[in-house]
């Protein structure tokens, strides 16, 4: 996989988190994860409050942000935040949580077809950073998307983008 | 090697290091991915997470130690990897619901929901296309089961049923008794619903407490019996729906002459 490498500046985000292991056996009786029923409780407030999100800039775009705990290697805990792009964060909804995106260099994968339901953190965190001129610069990663995505029942036709911040090694 | 087989092949890996300091991030790389997509899968393949599959089958070990052995509940706990008895305590009563001192002073663990090893059929029977649960909560009044006890796996419901003539035989029932038995020795009562207080010959007659249930509804054949049980007690059902007194298990069986196969009734008392 060969990244585009941008920059971008500081962007305000608002939305909803998880903290925990998304993949414990959990009290719903449906067969998803905790991170699809974060999207479905997401989405289903961004639709009933839309004045909540009169901020809200780049409409065709929400994002989730991976961030690993200390716990992550020891007991896969972590915290998955959904959300969307918004131009101030003047209000924040009692239903919602705010996170700034820091400005930093971004490493920009795009999956497409097949390949956004892949081990694509495997190819991006052990082969393609140990080997390029960078590193880390904070510890978490971004999947955007857009109009480009059209579903996990069209993944064939889908695309997303992966955003890892990153700086050059000294 | 397919997904289950290499799920499998984790499961065989933690086996092997439920004594020893394993992380998540060391099942993920023992079978080549990141944690992040190993979980997933593992999750997709068995309805569990591998760190919760791993405290259950620690946990569960624990119990027969605690149970067949002198040894000191902090000993036990430093044994299977727990920083100290209270951490061991807590996610013991999280599983149990009873705290590992009481279970070491009455030594009763029967109705204990244990984690048992996840084997390669089982993961390939809860992994078929055409497993899938219809279910629903539903209230019973109590009632009478009046009828024979077996631990016959074959079909010899039929003979039962005939010796139980003069009763009401618009559907039969049959009690699982020892459902999680894993030696496939489960004793059933089948038998008819009666409230009449005769109990002719060798009959057994058992009263059935007005109760709340989990009713499942599933493909299921006497072979995958065990599997069924056991996804629905260690996976599907929460710890603290079912009914702790003694796990058991209805099955309603409308019709004797149905395929195996075909969706079957079972209920499952919750709380």
């Amino acid at each position: 996989m060969k990244p585009k490498i941008i920059e971008m500046e500081s962007l305000s985000l608002l939305g909803m988190n998880f903290y925990g292991d998304p993949f414990k056996n959990n009290n719903f009786w449906d067969e998803e994860n905790e991170i699809g029923h974060l999207w479905n409780r997401f989405n289903n407030y961004l639709k009933n409050n839309p004045k909540d999100f009169s901020r809200r800039v780049k409409s065709d775009v929400s994002l989730e942000i991976f961030i690993p705990s200390d716990d992550y290697a020891t007991h896969g805990v972590f915290e998955v935040f959904v959300g969307v792009i918004v131009d101030k964060l003047d209000i924040i909804p009692i239903n919602c949580v705010a996170k700034n995106l820091p400005k930093s260099t971004y490493a920009v994968f795009t999956l497409k077809g097949e390949k956004i339901n892949s081990d694509w953190q495997k190819e991006i965190f052990s082969e393609w950073l140990p080997q390029s001129d960078y590193e880390l610069n904070y510890n978490f990663n971004i999947q955007f998307y857009d109009n480009r995505f059209k579903g996990m029942d069209q993944l064939a036709k889908s695309e997303i983008d992966i955003y890892l911040p990153i700086i050059k090694k000294v | 090697m397919n997904n289950i087989e290499m799920i499998y092949n984790s499961t065989q890996f933690i086996e092997k290091n439920l004594k020893n300091k394993i992380m998540v991030q060391d099942i993920a790389d023992q079978a080549g991915y990141s944690i992040y997509y190993f979980s997933r899968l593992f999750n997709k393949i068995t309805g569990l997470s591998p760190y919760e599959y791993l405290i259950k089958r620690r946990l569960s070990l624990a119990v027969n130690k605690i149970i067949t052995t002198e040894d000191k509940i902090i000993d036990i706990s430093l044994n299977y990897q727990f920083n100290n008895p209270e951490t061991f305590s807590r996610a013991f009563y999280k599983m149990f619901h009873l705290l590992p001192s009481k279970l070491k002073t009455r030594k009763i663990y029967e109705h204990l929901i244990l984690q048992q090893p996840l084997s390669k059929q089982f993961l390939n029977y809860i992994n078929q296309e055409n497993f899938k649960l219809e279910y629903d909560e539903i209230n019973e009044n109590a009632f009478t089961i009046l009828g024979y006890i077996t631990n016959d796996n074959k079909d010899s419901h039929y003979d039962i049923l005939n010796k139980l003539n003069g009763v009401s035989k618009k559907h039969y029932f049959i009690l699982y008794l020892n459902p999680l038995q894993s030696d496939r020795k489960i004793f059933k009562l089948i038998g008819y619903k009666n409230n009449d207080n005769h109990t002719p010959g060798n009959t057994v007659r058992k009263l059935i407490p007005a109760q709340r249930y989990m009713k499942f509804k599933v493909q299921a054949t006497h072979y995958n019996l065990n599997y069924l049980f056991q996804y629905l007690y260690q996976i599907k059902l929460k710890q603290y729906y079912i009914n702790k007194t003694h796990p058991y298990i209805i099955e309603i069986v409308f019709d004797p002459n149905v395929d195996n196969l075909n969706k079957r009734t079972f209920w499952i008392p919750i709380s």
